[in-house]
């Protein structure tokens, strides 16, 4: 179930009415959530359940015999592995999803794997309590606002707030207005934006840029597409988690106003980085060693997690060169300060080049695409940055795109938090639904899933 | 009390959204940013007695269907520049009746192919108008009717027909309740079947509900999305399980299809079809007194045909017009010839796909101009020797 579908609203609205109106709140979520994932399909809901058990009785042996992790561990990653990477490793290499065609991993698997991982390895260090009520750990799991795409949570947040909810003692939430504000927000970013830019970004990764302002014009696209997309994902989850009285974390905080790599990962699917930080990259030394060391050790992880994006060469060599961007950002001296925009504007340049990496089919295609972009000849049949009047066009509507990120970091200043509570009530709600509504009306010339949902 | 005043204060937040939404539908509009963001598609069509629905005249918006373009029906209620129905001193008229194709809602008007075979008739010296009679989802019996009472009045002096061999090969008769379709007539034959006018949706459409529904559909771009939504499916997003279809055998099906369709041995209904379609433009070309001609696509060889069988097929059907008249073309084949060296018929279709792959693009109307340019000096040639 897509939040951007219109069945979606009123199964929201039913599901956030029975939760707020029946007195056992904690199981009311859980059977939505399950109701929700069923969805999916019958085969990736027994997938999803047979994980679900593993993990739970391994939760029980993790807290008792430390040794075990690594089974666990070893078999999560086992399945993982399997679902999403099978044909990758056992056939041609080819893959069968990505941009291009139907969703064919089960839904949600890379996000709830990463999850359970991270529950079974702090339960480990101690950092979270074994969860023994299969209910709040089967909510934990399935908790359906942010099941699917994330923001991945830690369970020593959500789990806790779920137990006030099962105990009748949830936190009550104080800004109705606030969460329909982000679910609003992520519907206009997903239908007006991302879904608007897919089709130029299609065009010019299926046929080619017919030259180098096209080439760089896609990859600008494409970033802001997924970007719509995902942050539209994440917004949705968080409004929707806040209604139901749980605090998910913002996984985005407008990245293309960054103006370096570190900062880049500090504003983009946050969750995921600090995931990475704190359960591959930490573990693994860290900081620790060497200066050498460590950037051998970034080049890993992010390599590693270029590969949790799917199953093709094109995304662990995109994380391999974020980790050597990263890596040499980090040789540059601690005291040098660059303005802001002389340390934007390359930045950029080197973001859109790692996106030609993670849109292209295949790595001859980013390839090329590069060569296109540095003044290569043309790689194919797609243009749109020709002619003086199309060029201003596309020029502005990219400038445009940047100032939307501007005016997204607005929305959350204080005072749009103070004039949401001042008006707090049934004529906001109202307004922000019926917009909603509207949105998700309009109907779709082509089905685009939320991006992640290929991850 | 105080649930009285929530919900009055949730009904008028509900019309609030609805004036924005109004509003940012209107402003996407009267930007250039209809190009990009989705809008509010304009709500073209509306009933019609002798062709079950037609494009209503001085209706006006953004298609965005396959592609945005800005689509405006002229006063006649066809898909082309502004016209008088009288004709112009001088000028030899011809009408091209057609579907969606033809229509060509996908792009800009001046892309066309109808204009774009136009200009390029005047530009060599031709004082004609080549008039867009296309008509999304016309049938063969729709394009008749449509022939006869849009095209007629406008006094032509030739009529090009756009066809598809597929459709015209259906075994079964056409189903007429929602437009006119071609029906057995009880001998062996078949006519046009006109059963849509009885039907409860034609009469509420053309009824004062169906005057109240078109009147919000023109003045409210909410009333438009609601209308497209429902047109698309209020569970267009419903996952559906698509079994992924078997690979097409190479086994020269569609020739062997159309073969049997249009032969006396054929069991179906298809040959009384085409005999009747024949006829039609037939009595339509004699009681003109001008030349029709027939472009039929879908005679071309699919995977595996064999090239024998379908030149039988051509010349059966060459043979079945030419009894009334009526002139073959087969615009595949005309299409082909014309084709750039590395190009391929499907790179004549489409705005990526995830637009849609469907219609004509620019490149595909540049062609499809030179075919029916090509089509129209010869018959005008026919037409003056008439």
């Amino acid at each position: 179930m897509s939040f951007d579908s219109l069945y979606f609203l009123p199964f929201f609205l039913l599901s956030l009415a029975a939760f707020r109106a029946l007195p056992w709140r904690g199981t009311v979520l859980l059977i939505f959530s399950i109701i929700f994932y069923i969805a999916a399909g019958w085969v990736d809901t027994v997938l999803f359940f047979i994980i679900l058990a593993v993990n739970y009785a391994f939760s029980f042996m993790v807290a008792r015999w430390r040794h075990s992790l690594w089974l666990a561990l070893a078999v999560d990653v086992a399945f993982l592995g399997f679902f999403k990477y099978r044909n990758f490793l056992f056939s041609d290499g080819a893959v069968a999803g990505d941009f291009t065609s139907d969703i064919v991993i089960p839904l949600g698997i890379s996000f709830y794997t990463f999850q359970l991982v991270a529950y079974l390895v702090d339960i480990r260090r101690g950092v979270t309590k074994l969860e023994p009520d299969p209910r709040k750990f089967v909510l934990f799991a399935t908790f359906y606002p942010h099941l699917l795409a994330g923001p991945i949570m830690r369970a020593n947040n959500l789990i806790p707030q779920l137990s006030r909810i099962f105990a009748g003692t949830g936190r009550r939430t104080l800004l109705v207005s606030w969460g329909l504000a982000l679910m609003l927000l992520g519907a206009t970013k997903k239908v007006l934006l991302a879904d608007s830019l897919a089709p130029y970004v299609e065009d010019i990764f299926k046929h080619g840029p017919a030259d180098a302002a096209t080439a760089w014009f896609g990859c600008w696209v494409f970033g802001f597409q997924i970007y719509f997309d995902f942050s539209a994902y994440s917004d949705m989850a968080v409004g929707m988690a806040y209604l139901f009285g749980v605090h998910v974390p913002l996984n985005f905080r407008q990245p293309f106003l960054s103006t370096g790599p570190r900062e880049f990962w500090q504003r983009w699917h946050i969750t995921l980085s600090t995931w990475i930080r704190d359960y591959l990259y930490i573990p693994l030394g860290g900081n620790r060693g060497s200066k050498m060391r460590q950037m051998f050790l970034v080049v890993c992880v992010m390599g590693l997690a270029g590969l949790w994006h799917g199953a093709n060469w094109t995304y662990p060599v995109w994380g391999l060169l974020w980790g050597v961007y990263i890596a040499m950002a980090r040789l540059m001296p601690a005291n040098v300060r660059i303005p802001p925009l002389l340390a934007w504007l390359p930045h950029m340049v080197m973001v859109n080049v790692l996106w030609a990496f993670f849109r292209a089919p295949d790595l001859g295609f980013s390839f090329r695409y590069l060569a296109t972009m540095w003044g290569g000849p043309g790689m194919g049949s797609a243009d749109y940055v020709s002619g003086g009047g199309q060029a201003v066009l596309m020029v502005l509507a990219g400038a445009a795109l940047v100032l939307l990120q501007f005016a997204e970091r607005r929305l959350y200043d204080r005072h749009v938090l103070v004039q949401l509570r001042r008006f707090d009530g049934p004529f906001l709600w109202a307004i922000m639904l019926g917009l909603i509504t509207w949105l998700l009306l309009i109907p779709k010339s082509n089905i685009n899933p939320f991006i992640y949902f290929r991850f | 009390m105080a649930l009285f005043r929530s919900i009055g204060l949730f009904a008028a937040g509900l019309l609030v959204a609805t004036v924005v939404a109004e509003g940012g539908a209107r402003l996407i509009e009267a930007t250039p940013l209809w190009r990009i963001l989705p809008v509010a598609e304009v709500a073209l069509y509306g009933p019609d007695s002798e062709t079950g629905y037609t494009l209503r005249p001085n209706v006006s918006g953004v298609w965005a269907t396959e592609n945005h373009a800005q689509v405006a029906i002229n006063a006649l209620g066809l898909r082309d520049a502004a016209m008088t129905r009288e004709k112009p001193a001088g000028t030899r008229r011809v009408v091209v009746v057609g579907d969606s194709m033809t229509e060509a809602l996908q792009v800009q008007l001046e892309d066309s192919f109808v204009q774009v075979a136009e200009r390029s008739l005047r530009d060599q010296g031709h004082a004609v108008e080549v008039i867009n009679l296309g008509l999304s989802g016309a049938t063969p019996a729709v394009n008749v009717q449509r022939l006869r009472h849009k095209g007629l009045p406008l006094s032509p002096d030739i009529a090009l027909v756009t066809s598809s061999a597929i459709e015209l090969s259906n075994p079964r008769p056409d189903d007429d309740s929602a437009y006119p379709g071609y029906i057995a007539d009880g001998q062996g034959g078949a006519r046009i079947g006109m059963a849509f006018r009885d039907s409860r949706g034609f009469q509420l459409r053309v009824g004062l509900v169906g005057d109240a529904l078109y009147w919000m559909l023109d003045h409210f771009r909410v009333a438009r999305i609601l209308n497209a939504r429902k047109n698309a499916g209020w569970l267009q997003e419903w996952p559906k399980t698509s079994r992924e279809a078997a690979a097409p055998l190479c086994a020269g099906f569609h020739a062997q299809r159309l073969a049997q369709a249009f032969t006396e041995e054929g069991d179906g209904f298809a040959l009384a079809r085409v005999r009747a379609f024949a006829r039609d433009l037939g009595a339509v070309s004699r009681q003109a007194n001008m030349p029709v001609a027939v472009l039929m696509r879908d005679l071309g060889a699919v995977c595996g045909d064999n090239p024998v069988m379908l030149q039988r097929v051509q010349e059966r059907l060459v043979a079945l017009f030419g009894e009334h008249g009526v002139a073959l073309i087969d615009s595949d084949a005309e299409v082909a010839v014309r084709l750039r060296s590395g190009e391929r018929e499907e790179d004549l279709h489409g705005f990526t796909s995830r637009i849609g792959h469907g219609h004509y693009n620019i490149r595909g109307h540049q062609v499809y101009a030179d075919v029916i340019e090509r089509a129209i000096v010869d018959l005008l040639k026919l037409a003056s020797h008439q």
